[in-house]
């Protein structure tokens, strides 16, 4: 397949985020329009002059809604990307290739959820299942030969995954070590992050050893966050992007990728082939870059073990050497590809993957603070979600 | 105030692609859906064959033995149904050319469920009526 060509023609000019909490009063509309108001001023446009939403994560999220809510007056371009977590990533290569064809000169990519307040996937009970039945593809197939058993949760059927990619590299040791250092590393980050639930709460190993197994080999802190809050980015065309205050951030490629089958996780082929397998490749061609040349990746977090997946999957390394990657070249902020610099949805909070994106953001224009790695030109974004999907973006300064 | 059984998470026994799998269980065969066109088995039941676009299908009965491709040991219960039987143990059984079946195995502690043993169906009667699909190791 001949990957999309938007190279440099699309530059990320605003983002914005709320306060990450556990606890809201707040709906998610209001937290997003939050979010989108605060893109536009970094961005320095007024909400009326956007003319693309792009609404990506939760199905219960709507364009109207957005439109309706930031008095969007002339939208000529929308759409909903349905993909989980992939969602966000997807959605900058959607806005991307509508600025680049010039359907829309801004537009607002925003996503958020009361990932605590009210959507827990933690939770045990009836509305959990209503949650998933909303969320997961195929509702049927999950009632019939998934539900009844006990397969319930997004990391129940990820730990499907984990413990065959274990038990083909043989990395009963190494894969759990490596899970505890991304989740120690992650940790750390936070802790310079004034926007990250987990500052002031550090990670020890044995805090991680510690933790009660929920999903075999997925311990409590292999586990994202719950938490509350939104995020949105802004995306014009390279041209209007000159007059930005801010160091323009170049989408150099954006690229989704789908398993077969997307819908279905238990009878795939290759249960260790994700969306990411089929994008990385597309976005690294297009871009003309490799894995060697990135200088720090926020990958999709939701659980530990999926980030050292995603790395053997974009070529970083080969199919189970993840875990000698991460001890040898390292994932920390003095390693060779510094990543969730952030903290992630580990130990930032889960904004379904759109913080990862406004972090990579603040990489590139070099206002990261403490943790900013430093002479960062080329970054990564990935997305993971649904059943297996995958995005992934690199931006460049 | 009364208290309220709580009742497991039943199939959807009137959903009709997985209707005759489910009337199979009850009556102990394990049924597998397959492509009456190019005869590829055909699962998980879609309404369409992703081999050959065919809409027509038969069921057959497999023969209940399989190998485990992948496992997961649940210890947290994400429904009251289950939290009485945590930890719980879930199996991804081979058991046709395309097909995989998930499970619960059954009389085996968690710490010896490997993957790539051999296991055979068992059928197991649900509270309220409905019959699971389940494994068992196979006594070599």
């Amino acid at each position: 397949m001949r990957p999309s060509q938007i190279k440099d023609q699309a530059v990320i000019i605003g983002i914005g985020e709320t306060r990450y909490v556990r606890g809201t009063g707040r709906s998610e509309l209001l937290q997003i329009l939050e979010a989108s108001i605060a893109a536009c001023r970094d961005a320095g446009i007024r909400p009326s002059e956007i003319d693309g939403v792009i609404a990506p994560g939760l199905p219960i999220l709507r364009v109207e809604d957005y439109a309706a809510g930031l008095n969007i007056r002339n939208l000529s371009f929308s759409g909903r990307v349905e993909m989980g977590g992939a969602s966000a990533t997807a959605a900058l290569g959607h806005a991307a290739r509508a600025v680049a064809t010039g359907q829309a000169k801004y537009v607002l990519v925003a996503t958020g959820w009361n990932g605590y307040s009210s959507m827990r996937l933690g939770q045990c009970g009836d509305e959990l299942l209503d949650l998933i039945t909303t969320i997961f593809p195929n509702p049927s197939l999950r009632r019939n030969l998934e539900h009844p058993y006990g397969l319930l949760v997004p990391m129940q059927y990820y730990s499907l995954h984990a413990n065959r990619w274990i038990y083909e590299y043989s990395l009963e040791k190494e894969a759990v070590q490596a899970m505890a250092t991304l989740a120690i590393t992650e940790r750390k980050h936070a802790q310079n992050n004034e926007n990250a639930l987990m500052k002031g709460r550090t990670l020890t190993e044995e805090d991680y050893y510690a933790s009660p197994m929920i999903s075999e080999p997925l311990r409590l802190l292999d586990c994202c966050l719950e938490t509350d809050g939104a995020a949105a980015v802004i995306v014009t065309d390279a041209e209007t992007a000159k007059s930005s205050k801010h160091r323009p951030v170049y989408i150099v490629a954006a690229e989704e990728g789908h398993p077969a089958s997307p819908d279905d996780i238990i009878s795939r082929p290759d249960i260790l082939e994700m969306g990411i397998t089929r994008a990385a490749p597309r976005a690294f061609e297009a871009a003309g870059l490799g894995p060697e040349d990135i200088d720090f990746a926020e990958i999709y977090d939701c659980f530990t073990f999926i980030v050292l997946r995603q790395l053997e999957e974009m070529g970083f390394c080969k199919r189970g050497e993840a875990p000698i990657f991460v001890h040898e070249r390292g994932i920390g902020l003095d390693g060779d590809l510094p990543v969730n610099t952030h903290g992630g949805l580990l130990s930032q909070a889960h904004v379904l993957g759109m913080n990862h994106i406004v972090e990579a953001v603040l990489q590139l224009r070099g206002e990261a603070g403490t943790n900013q790695v430093s002479g960062a030109r080329i970054g990564l974004v990935t997305g993971y979600g649904d059943l297996g999907d995958g995005s992934i973006a690199i931006l460049r300064n | 105030m009364a208290t309220r059984e709580i009742q497991p998470l039943k199939p959807h026994l009137n959903d009709p692609l997985f209707h005759p799998f489910w009337e199979g269980a009850q009556a102990q065969k394990l049924m597998l859906r397959q492509c009456n066109n190019c005869k590829a088995y055909q699962w998980p039941p879609r309404p369409m064959c992703a081999n050959c676009s065919g809409c027509s299908f038969s069921w057959v009965e497999g023969d209940g033995e399989g190998r485990v491709y992948t496992y997961v040991v649940a210890h947290r219960a994400f429904h009251p149904s289950f939290e009485d039987r945590v930890p719980y143990i879930l199996v991804v059984v081979d058991v046709a050319p395309g097909v995989r079946i998930l499970g619960n195995l059954l009389g085996t502690p968690p710490e010896k469920v490997k993957i790539g043993m051999p296991v055979s169906v068992e059928f197991v009667k649900q509270l309220g009526g409905s019959t699971l699909v389940c494994w068992r190791p196979k006594s070599e």
